[in-house]
């Protein structure tokens, strides 16, 4: 089911289309398998990409392997607890010179004709060097090729395959204050990301899954079952959302409060408030301390704030909301995969933690009662996009009611699109240099 | 109390798996006992506290879990699993708490009919498990405490698992 390659020129100008009222996309950039080889050199060889946290890594010799666009990544803790990210390619003749998720080694040797690199991605070894090799051959020059940039902000570690790319919290912006929330929860200030994963794939673009996770036009119709099964048998396996208890008709209302807003550089986030009496409600279970210590650290205005329903996209391929990691890695311009990880607050209570885990697990996962039915749309959306004689999709949604602020923030309502026309913007903008 | 014997064992799986191949879900919901688990793990060897599951359920999951697949419409079962399930490999044993432990392996295939040449639909699918069924006699007769399924890919990326098993 793929497209015929653009006949001619690549112009990204003709594929988003952006007037004062109006904003549509090309169903070719989900399509097209032209372009999705460019998005691959364009946005994945330039954007900073999520590659995991320092808590997944702990020790020296430690490694996970990760993806950046298509590109085999190894990421490791050396000798003396620097971390590396590494292409996963031997500079022998291209094989992945590991092939396990996680791990700990010394070394990694190629299965194929030997080649023995160190944690730091050194060649240390070549198998049966005399003789096969030149006496001078410069091994210093043949270890594996570092991801240029590599950087780790409170523990998250963030790649870019491109040298003179801005710094990650320039690229960051103004969405800055979003991720530090997530992070700023935890009592201790960290996270444990070590939960595992619960990994699914679809049938559609890698795009879907990134607009959709700041998407809050969607959950009425796609999430419907969800908030019917919450009115009907409440939170106490887990809560979910902002929303406490109360009737379909009830959650729906509530989901109109709340915001979207736009970053320059394709990020965006969705954040609906907390109820008024969800405090209250969160004092008489395991959240009990946790909000204690909440408004003791912050107050209780901003601990009302902080504990708001609020998703982020960092542009292009992470999302963070419901105390996961949300990683959307593209396989081919139709097919995607989704790996979620859970993360706990180091400090926080077992039962709190705990709590938040089931909470997590109802709505997240391949099994659950929520993010399955999103990709589902995400294969159904993909399906329809063969009418190809149909160009446009329409993310216009809001427009008239969008604000921008002196940061270049823009602001709309809930259920607007302003944070898919951010990445839009974002995603041309980086296409077109 | 008796162990139950191989043949009981297998009856009782067999209806099992007829239960939800015939999307009798409510009756399945019965065969678990009050404090019965239905459990997919990621991590066969972790607690489910300490990894992510595919599934744990307790009581109030599972009720909510039939509820979601026989009182409300949702994308990912719109149109709806089709499963059949093979039920092989049979053991019985007692554990030393008087439970009955019943070991097995299953296939279930799965297929959504529909329009089947849109993705996701029309394809059929195999997952192979190991099982692991604890029943307890409540002297109303044999309820599950625990069934245990180890898929052979669980800990890769599965799309939709949002039927029975």
């Amino acid at each position: 089911m793929d497209r015929l390659s653009l006949a001619s020129g690549f112009d990204p100008d003709s594929l988003i289309v952006e007037t004062l009222n109006d904003f549509r996309v090309s169903g070719r950039v989900y399509t097209d398998q032209e372009i999705f080889r460019l998005e691959m050199k364009h946005i994945f060889g330039r954007c900073w990409i999520y590659l995991g946290h320092e808590s997944e890594i702990p020790n020296p010799g430690d490694y996970k392997t990760a993806y950046i666009g298509l590109r085999p990544v190894i990421v490791t803790r050396d000798e003396n607890g620097v971390v590396h990210a590494m292409l996963n390619r031997c500079r022998h003749r291209g094989s992945v010179i590991c092939r396990a998720h996680t791990g700990n080694e010394k070394r990694f040797q190629c299965q194929y004709h030997g080649w023995v690199y160190g944690l730091n991605g050194d060649l240390l070894g070549i198998a049966k060097h005399k003789g096969g090799y030149p006496d001078d051959f410069d091994k210093a020059s043949y270890g594996l090729m570092a991801v240029p940039r590599v950087t780790v902000y409170r523990g998250m570690v963030f790649a870019n395959m491109d040298p003179d790319a801005i710094d990650f919290l320039e690229y960051l912006g103004a969405a800055k204050p979003f991720l530090d929330i997530h992070l700023d929860r935890s009592p201790s200030g960290e996270i444990d990301v070590t939960f595992g994963a619960h990994r699914t794939e679809y049938r559609g673009n890698w795009k879907f899954q990134a607009e959709n996770s700041t998407d809050g036009y969607h959950g009425d119709t796609v999430h419907e079952s969800f908030f019917k099964l919450v009115a009907e048998f409440g939170n106490k396996g887990g809560q979910h959302g902002s929303y406490t208890q109360g009737s379909v008709d009830d959650i729906f209302k509530h989901r109109l409060n709340g915001r979207t807003l736009g970053f320059e550089n394709g990020h965006g986030v969705w954040e609906s408030p907390l109820t008024a009496d969800a405090l209250d409600n969160m004092r008489a279970g395991p959240y009990r301390d946790y909000v204690d210590w909440m408004e003791a650290t912050y107050g209780t205005f901003r601990t009302h704030e902080m504990l708001n329903a609020m998703n982020l996209v960092i542009f292009p391929s992470l999302a963070i909301l419901h105390g996961q990691f949300r990683v959307m890695r593209p396989i081919a311009v139709d097919r995607t995969e989704v790996s979620i990880q859970f993360f706990k607050l180091k400090g926080a209570s077992d039962a709190y933690n705990n709590f938040r885990m089931s909470g997590y697990q109802r709505f997240f996962g391949p099994a659950s009662f929520g993010s399955p039915d999103d990709v589902e749309i995400f294969a159904v959306n993909q399906t329809g996009l063969q009418a190809e004689e149909v160009e446009w999709l329409l993310l216009s949604r809001g427009m008239g009611r969008e604000t921008t602020d002196n940061m270049k923030v823009r602001t709309a309502e809930i259920t607007d699109e302003t944070s898919q026309r951010a990445f839009h913007r974002g995603w041309k903008r980086f296409m077109s240099f | 109390m008796t162990c139950m014997t191989r043949a009981d064992a297998e009856a009782f799986l067999y209806r099992e798996a007829r239960l939800i191949d015939e999307r009798r879900f409510e009756d399945w919901l019965k065969l678990f006992a009050e404090d019965g688990i239905y459990w997919l793990p990621i991590d066969d060897h972790a607690e489910p506290t300490d990894h992510l599951s595919l599934i744990y359920d307790d009581e109030l999951r599972r009720r909510e879990r039939v509820y979601r697949l026989t009182k409300t419409a949702f994308p990912a079962q719109t149109p709806p699993s089709r499963t059949q399930h093979f039920v092989s490999n049979v053991e019985v044993s007692e554990d030393a708490g008087g439970e009955v432990v019943i070991r097995s392996a299953q296939i279930v295939y799965e297929l959504r009919s529909g329009d089947d040449r849109q993705y996701e639909i029309g394809r059929q699918r195999a997952f192979a498990a190991r099982c692991e069924h604890r029943l307890r006699n409540d002297g109303h007769g044999w309820r599950l405490t625990l069934k245990r399924m180890v898929l052979l890919n669980r800990e890769t990326a599965i799309p939709n698992l949002t039927f029975l098993l």
